[in-house]
Parts: structure tokens; C-alpha cells; sequence
């Protein structure tokens, strides 16, 4: 019994937990409490709610959310990387066209989009409750982008992953927890993209190594992201009933 | 049907239960348990159960008694009270009016 108590953080178990074990002795819990009680374990991780102050879970919230917040800044060199090797790698002639054959560049396409949905995941989270629209949005971006990595030619994937991100970044603006300036970036840069791949923006030059050089602005989303985490900007602090 | 308890999310719910559970005198986790159980029809999850207290013992709604060996017994506050009456009367409210737009529709 004592290791279902164990899932909840140490400053939680210390208000709480005896009282809880107490309970489930008291009362012995049936699958669905137990379920419960894994439930409610990861809530008072996620969403500290101890009564005088919330000192001791709130750092431990911050923590993984800076550690979330350095994946994520990780994942901007990642994504620079897989285009420096995409940009390394052989020319292919398919009659006039010619283009780079990238797929070695995949896996760390792949691994870059899994560090940034880390940071969506970790957004999410620190959305305060109810957020429902803002963590819907977080799924969507990271299924998106996730299944976008893996066959960035579908780009259905891709736009329902940008949504997604854009849903999610004004969900974190409102709440306080990103500054206007990340939803700005989650938002422009891949228009940008967008109109250069529609040919709207002039003076592009359509050589093989043009795209490698267009997508590395993409880079900028992941410090949008990871920034806010990193800083470790909190949720405003909704008036007490 | 909860305002002002809304922003507890997927707690409100049961976390009206509980106040209503403690509104004639203090109960430790157990007896709100089962009195929730007995006021609902439904059961409340030892999780949810102390998700809900943590969230209303935080917000000032209810408040920790000296515990009775490992059982902490739980009150409502004055706070509790205020915010409960209005609670209930709001469901009050709206139960009477659901009920006179179903006669007026039977008339």
C-alpha cells in the first residue's frame, strides 16, 4: 500500500501521506482506487497544491520544467545538425531536377521534433487548470510534428502540427507562462516557410541546399519554446474563492 | 453548476461533495469518504478525495484539525461556509428554474 503513497512527491507525502496510508488501510482499495490513487499521484506532481505555500513542489515543478526547457534548447542544435547533414549528403538527378538525398539525416530529424514536443509536453503541463483547449492543442502539436518528422512530405501532419503549436502558444501567452514574443515566432516563422515554399517571397533561389538553409529558421521555434521553460516563468496565480 | 469552485478543473465536482460532507461538523478522509458515497450514489477515489482537499484546505475552504492518531479530521471554514451557501444556491436557483419551465411547457 505504502508504494502506491510513494508515487506522490516527497513535500506531499509529508502533509498527506500518513493520513492517505491511513485511508487505504482503513479501506482496502479496489483497482479503480488504486488507479486513483496513480491519477492523483501524478496530479500532485504536476499541479502542487500543498496549503501555506507551495515552496518545496513548486521548485520541483521549475526543475523539470528547466530540464525540459535545456532538452529543448537541445533540440534547436539537433535540428541544425540533421540539416548540416541533409546539406552533406548526395546529389540526386531526376531529370532536370536535382535534390539531396537526406534520409541519412532522418533519425535526427526524428530525435529534434521528439526534444521539442518535450517542451510542448512540458508547456502543457504548466498550463494552469482548466486547460483543456491549450493541453488538446499540445497532443495535436506533438502528433503532428512527431508523424511530420517521420514523412515530412505529408503535409497535412505539419500544418495540424503548427496549429497545434499556435493553439498551445496562445494558451501559455494568456496564461502568463510565454511571452508574446514566443507565439509571435511559433506563429511567423512558419509562415515564412510557408510563403517561401508557395513562392510568395522573392529572391529565393531554388538550388538543392535552398531548403536546408529556409528550414533552419525553424530553429528559432525551439528557443520560442524552451525559453519561457528555461527562464522558469510561472502561471499567474488565480485570486483565491 | 460549480462556479467559483470551477477553476479546480476536474476537482470541483467533488470538492462540493466534500464541503457538503463537512458542513454538519468535521470529518476525517474516511467519513468523507463515505458520506460523499452516500451523497453522490457515486464513489470518490482516495486520489481525488485528497486532490480535492489539498485544493480546498489551500484555498482556505476547509482547515486541518490536531489528528486523532493517523486520522486528521477536516472543517469548514467561514470562508467554506459563505462559499458553500452560495454554491448551493445557486443549484437552487437553477433547479427552480428548470422546474417552473417544465410546468409552464406541461401547461
Amino acid at each position: 500500500m505504502s508504494r502506491l503513497v510513494d508515487l506522490y512527491p516527497r513535500a506531499w507525502r509529508a502533509r498527506y501521506g500518513g493520513e492517505l496510508l491511513a485511508l487505504l488501510e482503513e479501506r482496502p482499495p479496489t483497482l479503480a482506487d488504486r488507479l486513483d490513487v496513480v491519477r492523483g499521484a501524478f496530479d500532485a506532481r504536476l499541479h502542487p497544491q500543498l496549503p501555506g505555500g507551495d515552496v518545496a513542489p513548486v521548485d520541483e515543478r521549475s526543475n523539470v520544467g528547466r530540464r525540459a526547457g535545456w532538452a529543448t534548447l537541445a533540440g534547436a542544435l539537433v535540428w541544425l545538425l540533421s540539416l548540416v547533414v541533409a546539406i552533406n549528403g548526395p546529389l540526386v538527378r531526376d531529370g532536370s531536377d536535382v535534390y539531396r538525398d537526406g534520409m541519412v539525416a532522418m533519425p535526427i530529424f526524428v530525435l529534434a521534433m521528439i526534444l521539442l514536443v518535450v517542451g510542448l509536453a512540458a508547456t502543457a503541463l504548466r498550463l494552469p487548470e482548466p486547460a483543456r483547449v491549450g493541453r488538446g492543442a499540445a497532443w495535436v502539436a506533438g502528433v503532428g510534428l512527431i508523424l511530420w518528422a517521420m514523412a515530412p512530405w505529408v503535409l497535412l501532419t505539419g500544418l495540424a502540427g503548427v496549429i497545434g503549436l499556435a493553439v498551445l502558444g496562445l494558451a501559455a501567452v494568456r496564461a502568463g507562462t510565454w511571452p508574446a514574443l514566443s507565439l509571435v515566432v511559433v506563429v511567423a516563422v512558419p509562415a515564412f516557410v510557408v510563403a517561401v515554399a508557395m513562392g510568395l517571397v522573392g529572391g529565393v533561389d531554388d538550388g538543392p541546399d535552398t531548403w536546408a538553409i529556409v528550414f533552419a529558421t525553424l530553429a528559432s521555434i525551439w528557443l520560442a519554446v524552451a525559453w519561457p521553460l528555461v527562464a522558469g516563468r510561472s502561471a499567474r496565480v488565480p485570486a483565491a474563492t | 453548476m460549480t462556479q467559483g469552485l470551477t477553476e479546480l478543473g476536474r476537482f470541483a465536482e467533488p470538492s462540493l461533495y466534500i464541503l457538503v460532507a463537512l458542513s454538519n461538523g468535521p470529518k476525517h478522509g474516511y467519513a468523507i469518504m463515505t458520506d460523499v458515497e452516500e451523497i453522490s450514489g457515486a464513489p470518490l477515489g482516495p486520489g481525488t478525495l485528497y486532490g480535492a482537499l489539498a485544493r480546498l484546505e489551500r484555498r482556505g475552504l476547509i482547515e486541518a484539525l490536531e489528528p486523532d492518531e493517523r486520522r486528521r479530521p477536516y472543517r469548514l471554514t467561514a470562508l467554506g461556509a459563505t462559499t458553500l451557501k452560495a454554491q448551493l444556491e445557486g443549484l437552487a436557483g437553477f433547479a427552480r428554474t428548470g422546474l417552473a419551465r417544465l410546468e409552464e411547457k406541461g401547461t
